[in-house]
């Protein structure tokens, strides 16, 4: 049986970026793209007053 | 009797659980996961089995097909009874969590068998039902033969959107996708491709469903895709486990990763590409977003099955694992929605990287990977706490995608630079 102890977070390897980005003003560029990648960005940032990604069974609703 | 008789059902069921896959049957204890902070993911999803049977034979079809046989015990037709306790149940489930959305998504076999003035009434019984404030959308997963303009035109009205699935030129498509006569099955659901594609008709059209086959043509298979204009693509890896491995695969090769490269290449930096939900997926977790795809990801799962007997089980995908891997032992009809949370298969599901081996939590992309597809984790007598078998196509699809989109982004940083 798994131990109440143990349910916090597990140690999950470091997570760096993939470009270091912190100090580029980049929004503008990204957000204003017709491309695959602007739009994730533009996806990401519409989420992020709802983080809790869910797994749906279904493609057309997930945004 | 009746209670006997379901309690040993159930304890035969979980008996047989422990054995064929100890993790997480004999290892996770849901209460004690909840006493130590876990808060279950209520379900947004689901996903209703309402004719078992299908009108293709497919081959590769992970119901018929797979070790897990247990459609033939069930009843053909979703009884009245089934699906009305399936969305009052929903809906309790729905005002007790107080979810802002919901999605039935009608299932089979193939749901067109279940016949239209059927689908009718249950959807408007669920619109009724569910409370106020609780956006509910439909969605039927169809292998398309059966969609004729007529059909189409009540899907619109009755705003139900589908999903087709299609796997790629006719060739290919006709070689797996059969009648039971032996016919192809391309040029109906070519039709029936054409019908969506009309802009009236667009509302109901959600998306197309591939599997990713390495002995056909990325770039053909894309393109034939694309070619129907779908407002998705959702390209699924074939169910495998470490018992049953993938078909191509092959020690040192890659075939599923460099056929999905294949086709990402395609795609990627095109002008409003069509969305191909593991790539958009992908990207959005490279840029700290999350996933809401079973394939990638660490998202908890908010999904779950009626089959047509009221059984609720996990998704169908688990029944590539071993016969009974899906089951929770619970009823529709009896149980609340909320008793799944008892099941340490479901909690597995929703525990993010407390559910992913060390191999996994050591890995530079587990973010991104998430482990892979859970049915494809399985190891037979151990379960479900491994990396995925597809685990080296995996990492070689995302340092890809990785690779691409950094450059992109090293560019943007130095053109603003200047």
């Amino acid at each position: 049986m798994v131990k109440a102890e143990t349910i916090s977070e597990p140690p999950v390897a470091v997570w760096s970026p993939l470009v270091d980005l912190s100090d580029r003003p980049l929004l503008d560029a990204i957000q204003g793209g017709d491309d695959a990648l602007a739009r994730a960005a533009r996806r990401v940032i519409s989420a992020l007053d709802d983080p809790d990604g869910i797994i749906s069974a279904f493609q057309s609703f997930t945004s | 009797m009746t209670v006997l008789s379901v309690g040993g059902a159930a304890a035969t069921l979980r008996q047989a659980q422990r054995a064929a896959a100890p993790w997480p049957y004999a290892e996770l204890d849901p209460e004690r996961l909840r006493a130590a902070g876990w808060r279950p993911t209520p379900i947004r999803d689901l996903i209703l089995k309402i004719h078992q049977r299908c009108n293709l034979a497919c081959d590769y079809c992970y119901v018929y097909e797979s070790t897990d046989q247990t459609w033939r015990d069930r009843p053909a037709v979703m009884a009245d009874e089934i699906w009305q306790a399936a969305v009052d149940n929903l809906a309790r489930h729905a005002t007790t969590h107080g979810l802002r959305r919901v999605q039935v998504i009608l299932h089979g076999g193939e749901p067109l068998l279940f016949r239209l003035d059927r689908i009718e009434r249950l959807v408007g019984h669920l619109r009724a039902r569910m409370p106020e404030g609780t956006e509910t959308r439909v969605g039927m997963q169809t292998n398309g033969v059966l969609l004729t303009r007529p059909v189409v035109s009540r899907l619109v009205d009755l705003r139900i959107a589908v999903g087709v699935s299609v796997d790629g030129t006719a060739e290919d498509h006709d070689r797996h996708r059969r009648t039971h006569a032996g016919r192809g099955s391309f040029a109906a659901v070519a039709r029936a491709l054409d019908l969506l594609r009309e802009p009236a008709n667009r509302p109901a059209y959600a998306g197309i469903l591939t599997t990713v086959s390495p002995d056909t043509d990325p770039v053909r298979t894309f393109e034939t895709l694309s070619a129907f204009e779908p407002p998705m693509i959702d390209f699924l890896l074939p169910h495998a486990n470490w018992g049953e491995p993938p078909t191509h695969a092959r020690p040192g090769a890659t075939p599923y990763a460099d056929w999905l490269i294949a086709v990402f290449d395609r795609w990627y930096g095109r002008s409003e590409p069509v969305r191909i939900r593991l790539f958009d997926d992908i990207l959005a977790l490279l840029l700290g977003g999350a996933s809401g795809s079973e394939q990638v990801g660490l998202s908890p799962a908010g999904m779950l099955v009626v089959e047509s007997d009221g059984a609720l089980e996990q998704v169908d995908a688990l029944k590539s694992a071993y016969p009974g891997a899906a089951a929770t032992g619970l009823d529709v009809r009896r149980d609340e929605l909320d008793a799944v949370f008892d099941d340490a298969g479901v909690a597995a599901r929703q525990l993010g990287p407390q559910a992913l081996s060390g191999a996994c939590l050591s890995c530079p992309v587990v973010r991104v990977c998430g482990g892979g597809h859970y049915a494809h984790r399985y190891r037979p007598g151990e379960g479900f706490l491994n990396p995925s078998v597809y685990c080296d196509d995996m990492r070689r699809l995302i340092d890809h995608v990785s690779a691409r989109v950094a450059a992109d982004l090293q560019r943007a940083a130095a053109s603003e630079k200047r």
